[in-house]
């Protein structure tokens, strides 16, 4: 039985199939058919009776939420869509043409604002229309000179001289609805006379910034963060900057990537001998469209050579040698850098980590760490550490080259620490505390710190007051 | 106070920062000056082997056979070195293998004991909880040892010998006290850095009792017991280290909050669960509570020093010459802090 086309209507499909609910979050039985048969049949009728009783316009506005689902159904093909499109900018069409049955056949594989990302394409302008749901007649795969003659005549005066602007391949459609807008290509390729044209529908496969962070119900970081040594821990800071939203990344090493890294870094084999920043570049932008990254080659302070990076919200440190990072606070802290500064490092053995985050100005700093609260004296080893002082804890497998034991779980562990600091832009301090098996196994002393963590003593988290040493080389002006 | 110390006291009060001083570097030092443990010392150790072997080689042939334990401070890790002129005393505990029906007079038990150790360089003397033998040295007292003497009842349960010879004879008796299930109580009560901290603590209440008080009503192991009670240990929130200036200030608020009607009572946590305040006077009482508090005001006042040596200053007054006062921290001097292996790594 042939069913006429169905448009307009909340979850129909154009033949007349009716959606129910999303497979996902449906639990039922799998042997009861009966039972979800029954179920299945009643959603259906009281959909269909919901829809009834809307006006035609609250209608059609339930059915704009779900134009992409629609089209999807119908068998529209899907195309990439990267860009944050706006009115302002000129949209172009990446086209692959091949020859099928001696014709010539174009399919739309991306829309991109100027530089294309696949290969053997050229670029078609496209133009770019806001429409109401109402000015869009019933969409198919396949429209012909019909469709085309309703839909003009839809248009009020300045969106009919794009439609026919000449110089235009296609049109995408906005049209907006409760999500913000559904995204619609509607291509026609080169030049056709009037009564033989024809056009294809697409739907907008968005992976733009904007769009992918809401997908994880979270919400983007309008800042600049700079991070300095992408080892295991500052790989993964990068990486949940990035998948939370922060807009720009300045990452900051000098170090290639070598096999020894693979157990516990971000990156893996076919980044071996690369540059560390070059790839986690590339695979931060691969990982999350639109990203604003920079890589700089270079040791941190050599970057930081003339002072402070200008437009920088936070600068995270994950060097793994103290003495540097100390350096920098303390010249941060001279000169008044207008920045939040996390610190993050991870200790042996899986017996913990710290991210400490201060902001220049204000006291409470790492180099407090470095003191002996009692006597306001400067110590070597900083107080809160988790190994008992005076015990070398790295390892020599190669005869060359010691390397500090811990796992990847304790980089990322570490890792999330510091990315909370930044996100939340407080000062403070956080630490975690793993296990002792293996620093037992190593014959590893805990330190008081540690064993208080590990018993939950004391807090993980501490704010400032807590440990502001009033004779603070760095942070006691 | 340095200079420097007054600069920020004032700077960081401004803010509401106030810098304290804990000593706890100084507490460890007068605790390990003061520490006196059985195992560690032979001396003790010594005298208490030269004892039971001249009971062993001496006791009458026909008395039950015996086994002892180390009872009193020794073994409940409270043991604080005796202030100068005085020598460290020893609890020994007797157990007899048999019953109190075996003695119905518990003094016959004690004379047996004290027949065994009678010698001419020391005096052996029957008191109504022990027997005590005080040794002597050019006529001088060096020190003593009290024994207490045990059988064991049908419960398993130790009796101790209540009795002296001027006692009536129904008043030689046989009285529940469990001094071995004490010493596991206390020992069980606290675990790891939580119970080192209960032990320094107790011991620096012992010493500042021992200087402080000079009678024998507010006997130190009701300070141990006390402790027991109410001691909970204290930490610092940032490192994690021990705060026995917290920890001292904080049971004394406890004691003082518990202070009842006229005296604080409390109660050995095992038979026969003995008031161990009760033959305070009601001067001795109120005498204690106040020096008590005076305590308790001296940690505060340390703590609330910025600077050690100040704090350190102030709580010599109060434990004695044996707590250390380290020298003025001097703030403009610039110190090498050294080179540390920290391990740690990103
Ligand atoms: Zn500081």
């Amino acid at each position: 039985m042939k069913t006429p086309p169905f448009w307009g209507w909340p979850h129909i499909s154009d033949s007349g199939s009716i959606c129910v609910n999303d497979k996902e979050g449906l639990d039922y039985d799998p042997d009861d058919f009966e039972g979800v048969l029954g179920w299945l049949v009643c959603e259906a009728a009281k959909l269909l009776h919901e829809n009834q009783l809307l006006s035609e316009d609250k209608r059609l506005q339930a059915f704009s939420d779900e134009l992409e689902g629609y089209l999807k159904c119908c068998g529209a093909k899907p195309v990439r869509c990267d860009a944050l499109l706006a009115n302002s900018q000129q949209l172009y069409a990446e086209v692959r043409t091949h020859k099928e049955r001696a014709r010539y056949v174009s399919t739309v594989l991306r829309v991109n604002t100027g530089s294309t990302s696949t290969s053997s394409t050229q670029q078609e302008k496209l133009g770019f229309l806001d429409v109401s749901i109402q000015q869009l007649p019933r969409l198919r795969t396949n429209l012909d000179p019909e469709w085309r003659d309703e839909f003009l005549s839809r248009l009020d005066s300045s969106q009919y001289d794009v439609a026919l602007s000449t110089e235009y391949r296609g049109l995408v459609l906005r049209t907006a609805n409760s999500y913000g807008a559904a995204l619609v290509l509607v291509y026609w390729g080169r030049k056709q006379k009037k009564d033989e044209w024809q056009a294809h529908t697409y739907y907008l496969q968005r992976q733009d910034r904007d769009y992918v962070i809401q997908r994880t119900g979270g919400s983007t970081y309008d800042r600049h963060v700079v991070i300095a040594g992408l080892g295991a821990i500052g790989s993964r800071v990068a990486e949940h900057l990035a998948l939370a939203g922060v807009k720009k990344l300045t990452l900051v090493d000098h170090d290639k990537f070598s096999a020894d890294n693979l157990g516990r870094h971000l990156l893996g084999m076919d980044a071996i001998g690369e540059h560390k920043i070059t790839e986690l570049e590339k695979h931060l932008k691969n990982r999350i469209p639109g990203l604003n990254i920079s890589a700089q080659k270079a040791h941190i302070n050599k970057f930081l050579r003339k002072g402070f990076p200008q437009g920088t919200d936070a600068i995270v440190l994950t060097t793994g040698n103290s003495p540097t990072e100390r350096a920098i606070i303390r010249r941060a802290y001279q000169e008044d850098w207008p920045t939040l500064i996390v610190s993050a490092s991870v200790e042996a053995w899986g017996l913990g980590g710290h991210a400490i985050a201060m902001r220049p100005g204000s006291p409470g700093c790492l180099e407090c760490l470095y003191y002996d609260p009692d006597f306001q004296n400067p110590v070597a080893q900083m107080r809160t550490s988790l190994i008992a002082p005076g015990q070398s804890v790295t390892r020599q497998l190669t005869g060359c080259g010691a390397f500090t034991p811990y796992s990847s779980i304790d980089a990322n562990r570490t890792a999330m620490l510091a990315v909370e600091r930044v996100l939340d832009n407080l000062s403070g301090y956080s630490r975690w505390a793993g296990k002792i098996e293996q620093a037992r196994q190593a014959g590893i002393q805990p330190s008081a710190t540690y064993r208080s963590l590990a018993e939950a003593r004391i807090p993980l988290t501490l704010e400032p007051p807590d440990y502001i040493q009033p004779e603070c080389i760095c942070c006691s002006n | 106070m340095a200079a420097g110390s007054l600069q920020y006291i004032e700077r960081y009060s401004q803010k509401g920062i106030f810098p304290m001083a804990h000593a706890q570097s100084q507490f460890e030092s007068f605790h390990d000056e003061i520490l006196l443990s059985f195992d560690t010392n032979a001396k003790l150790r010594e005298r208490r082997e030269a004892l039971l072997k001249d009971l062993k080689d001496n006791i009458d042939e026909d008395a039950h056979g015996y086994s002892h334990f180390i009872q009193g401070s020794y073994a409940l890790h409270t043991g604080v070195t005796p202030l100068p002129d005085n020598d460290p005393d020893m609890d020994v505990g007797l157990i007899f293998d048999c019953s109190p029906e075996d003695y119905p007079d518990s003094l016959t038990l004690k004379k047996i004991v004290r027949k065994a150790l009678e010698r001419p360089n020391r005096t052996v003397k029957i008191r109504r909880p022990c027997v005590t033998v005080t040794y002597l040295k050019d006529g001088k007292v060096t020190h003593h040892i009290d024994l207490a003497i045990y059988t064991l009842n049908a419960d398993s349960q130790t009796q101790l010998a209540k009795s002296r010879e001027t006692d009536a004879v129904e008043d030689r008796i046989w009285e529940a006290s469990e001094a071995r299930e004490l010493i596991k109580k206390i020992a069980d009560r606290f675990e790891g850095d939580d119970r080192k901290q209960f032990r320094r603590v107790v011991r620096a209440l012992k010493r500042w009792r021992d200087i402080k008080l000079g009678h024998a009503n507010a006997p130190s192991v009701g300070l141990t017991v006390a402790a027991y009670n109410w001691f909970s240990a204290r930490y610092d929130n940032v490192d994690g280290r021990p705060r026995d200036l917290l920890a001292i200030r904080d049971l004394l608020n406890e004691l003082l909050s518990n202070w009842s009607w006229s005296r604080l009572e409390v109660h050995l946590p095992v038979a026969p669960n003995t008031d161990l305040f009760e033959k305070m006077t009601e001067a001795q009482a109120s005498d204690l509570k106040q020096r008590l508090k005076g305590l308790r005001d001296s940690l505060s006042e340390a703590l609330d020093q910025p600077d050690t040596h100040e704090a350190c200053k102030v709580l010599k007054k109060q434990f004695g010459n044996d707590f250390p006062v380290p020298p003025k921290s001097d703030t403009t001097k610039e110190v090498f802090a050294g080179v540390s292996l920290t391990g740690r790594s990103a």
